[in-house]
């Protein structure tokens, strides 16, 4: 072997090994809401298998619409006490929109008071995640039906004025169920309650009032508190400043949607260090996997002395560790113990 | 057995129009369309294409030309390329890859369950950036954000 | 299922080339015109009705031999008519959501909504009130939630039982029920909102 290709061939192998390993990071995990249909081989609408079995209910979030909602958020704490939310959600039907936070009854308190300027200042920084990635919204038909047994409920109901269907929708996999209530006419997604795989109430979502032509002059509308960029794969290991590590093991049913960095060093300087987030969906909810990068590039090492901190915030769970210079979360509502073999998944080489 | 209450009933004028739109009767086009489609084999949905699409452009993109001596190059290319690999890090795996399924695979979850020391810790253990995360996904954590 | 019904769907499985076109002919004859209405009354216009007929009745063709005689074949042909008449008038909307969304929500009627080439429209037995009141509901079928434009074809045009229509939708009785009493309201409350039938109470 000649001297002079070897050591070319060394210089170039990290971007031929790239090149040759194709971008899947980019058409895989930043693939579109509903790419795990490439796994069931779907077909078009009318001729695949779904033709013939009664349609699922198809809704739509409210931050789509046109509209000025108040709802109250309510979440289990880690104690099991719950705390309640009063919220404003304001869209112009064109992908702006603003959540404001106008009460907040702390566990214990005997009502909604108003919130203070620390929980509103929370809420202004949080407000697009909590709409992305708290609330829920509608996957692909394939995943739906594959990861929940639907079932409608009898009953008329009403929220906010509006006439709306209930469902119950149940996890396959053991990991809990949702209640879901959608407006009869507009197929707007009006509430939601998510309960564990104890049947324990995790959260809900209620809107009490709904104006579908609101002045929306003078809204100041969310934007994004740092600068959000989709991680391709290792051509923006630069920007971020590390290498994140892969996952090799996520819970049934769950598949990669977004995969994303946020460039907190950008703003608030080395005090928040860069981190990239991949968001798995399964048809209705989301887990979160963040990583925060230090100075290592290399790959996760054995994990067998490493402290991993489990944390049930009530409503949510939280799984999270040191793995190389990294530091690992996991997070969702999912089972712990799929959190976590998930988390450990991603410290596999 | 719950007995379901009867849907109030539609005022009899109304119940007349909704049975006067039925009976329509299908145009003669209809079944020269149906005809011609299933005379031919079926084709697949432009969806399916697009779906594709992605995977198929990553497989055709252009490979780098080494200009060096082919066998030299390949040699060095498959013993640089594990190293390489190694250094920059693996693939992110794509949605179709197993490690997403439809389906609880119990045997690869308690294999990687084996490992690591697990602890329950309150909020105020965790980093900022968890709990920041923690309460972007809704939980009503404090935290600094 | 009628016992011609099953002789035909088993004709249809069983035969290939001419004779399955044959078959299919004669199934064509019995539903085409039940499978149109159905798709004309949920999406509103007749260019989608053709389609998604179409959908359904090639979907029809190329699974007759799935069928495997669990439930009524006509509850099956139904099912997927629905199923594309919904489709394809999502499609429509997905295709028009500024607007359209606005529009719905403030409670007009689809402008899609075809009012030009109504069938019914050249009907000489029905006197002018009559038309109109027809025509009135024709709109609002094609503007209240498909799912209830769909519900309503099924029951009042098809005359289907409610045990017929939990086998179409896969879902409970009291399901049937309690959604076809919201499709009453809804059908109510939009002819209401234009003026143009009882109150949505009455």
């Amino acid at each position: 072997m000649r001297r002079v290709p070897v050591l070319i061939a060394l210089f170039l192998a990290p971007w031929l090994g790239s090149c040759l390993g194709g971008s899947s990071s980019g058409a895989g995990a930043a693939a579109a809401p509903g790419a795990e249909n490439a796994l069931a081989g779907q077909g078009g609408p009318g001729l695949a298998a779904g033709a013939a079995a009664h349609h699922l209910p198809t809704f739509r979030a409210p931050e789509e619409f046109l509209l000025e909602a108040e709802r109250l958020y309510r979440v289990r704490d880690a104690a099991g006490a719950y705390e309640v939310f009063r919220e404003v959600l304001r869209a112009d039907g064109q992908g702006q929109f603003a959540l404001e936070l106008t009460g907040h009854q702390p566990a214990g308190a005997a009502a909604i008071g108003p919130p203070s300027l620390d929980w509103q200042a929370r809420y202004e920084f949080r407000q697009r995640f909590l709409v992305h990635f708290r609330d829920l919204h509608r996957g692909s038909e394939e995943s739906l039906r594959r990861n929940y047994v639907w079932e409608e409920l009898p009953g008329s109901v009403t929220m906010a004025g509006r006439s709306c269907s209930r469902h119950l929708v149940t996890n396959r996999y053991g990991y809990g169920s949702i209640e879901l209530t959608i407006d009869d006419q507009l197929e707007l997604l009006l509430g939601w309650v998510v309960r564990d795989e104890t049947g324990q109430e995790l959260s809900s979502l209620e809107t009490t009032a709904l104006n579908l032509a609101p002045n929306l002059t003078g809204v100041t509308w969310s934007a994004p508190a740092a600068p959000i960029q989709p991680y391709r794969g290792p051509i923006d290991d630069p920007v971020l400043g590390f290498t994140p590590l892969s996952l090799h093991y996520a819970p049934a049913g769950y598949f990669p949607t977004e995969e994303r960095m946020v460039l907190t060093e950008q703003v608030f300087g080395t005090s928040i260090r860069n981190f990239h987030v991949e968001v798995l969906h399964d048809g209705l909810q989301t887990i979160l996997i963040g990583q925060q990068g230090g100075n290592g590039t290399g790959p996760g090492g054995p994990i067998q002395k490493t402290i991993i901190k489990l944390s049930d915030l009530g409503g949510v769970r939280v799984v999270e560790g040191p793995i190389g210079a990294r530091q690992v979360c996991v997070l969702g509502t999912a089972p712990m113990q799929e959190l976590r073999a998930t988390w450990n998944s991603t410290s596999q080489f | 057995m719950e007995r379901h209450p009867e849907p109030a009933a539609l005022p009899k004028s109304l119940e007349e129009s909704l049975r006067r739109l039925g009976g329509v009767q299908a145009p003669e086009e209809l079944w020269h369309r149906v005809a011609l489609s299933i005379s031919k084999p079926a084709e697949a949905p432009d969806e399916l294409w697009r779906r594709v699409e992605p995977e198929v452009r990553a497989v055709a993109r252009p490979r780098p030309i080494l200009r060096f001596r082919r066998v030299a190059a390949a040699a060095a290319a498959v013993a640089v390329f594990a190293l390489g690999f190694l250094l920059a890090g693996r693939d992110r795996p794509s949605p179709t890859d197993p490690v997403f399924a439809y389906a609880e695979r119990p045997e690869l979850r308690d294999r990687f369950l084996e490992q690591g020391i697990a602890i329950q810790v309150g909020e105020e253990q965790l980093s900022p950036t968890a709990r920041m995360l923690a309460g972007a996904r809704g939980a009503a954590t404090e935290g600094s954000l | 299922m009628t016992d011609s019904d099953q002789e035909l769907v088993r004709r249809c499985q069983q035969a290939s080339g001419a004779a399955f076109e044959a078959a299919y002919r004669e199934l064509y004859d019995l539903y085409s015109s039940r499978i149109y209405t159905i798709c004309l009354r949920v999406t509103g216009n007749e260019e989608d009705a053709l389609d998604a007929a179409q959908e359904t009745l090639v979907t029809l063709a190329r699974r007759i031999r799935d069928f495997a005689f669990r439930s009524r074949f006509s509850s099956w042909v139904f099912r997927i008519a629905v199923n594309a008449a919904i489709d394809v008038r999502r499609r429509r909307l997905a295709g028009q959501r500024g607007s359209v969304r606005t529009v719905l929500a403030s409670g007009e009627a689809d402008p899609l909504a075809d009012a030009a080439a109504d069938p019914d429209r050249s009907d000489p037995l029905l006197d002018l009130e009559g038309r109109e009141s027809v025509e009135m509901v024709r709109r609002a079928l094609a503007s209240i939630n498909p799912r209830f434009s769909s519900l309503l074809a099924l029951r009042y045009m098809e005359g289907l039982s409610y045990e017929e229509i939990a086998e179409v939708l896969e879902c409970s009785l009291g399901t049937v029920k309690s959604r076809l009493n919201r499709a009453h309201a809804a059908l109510r409350e939009h002819l209401a909102r234009r003026g143009e039938g009882p109150p949505a109470g009455g």
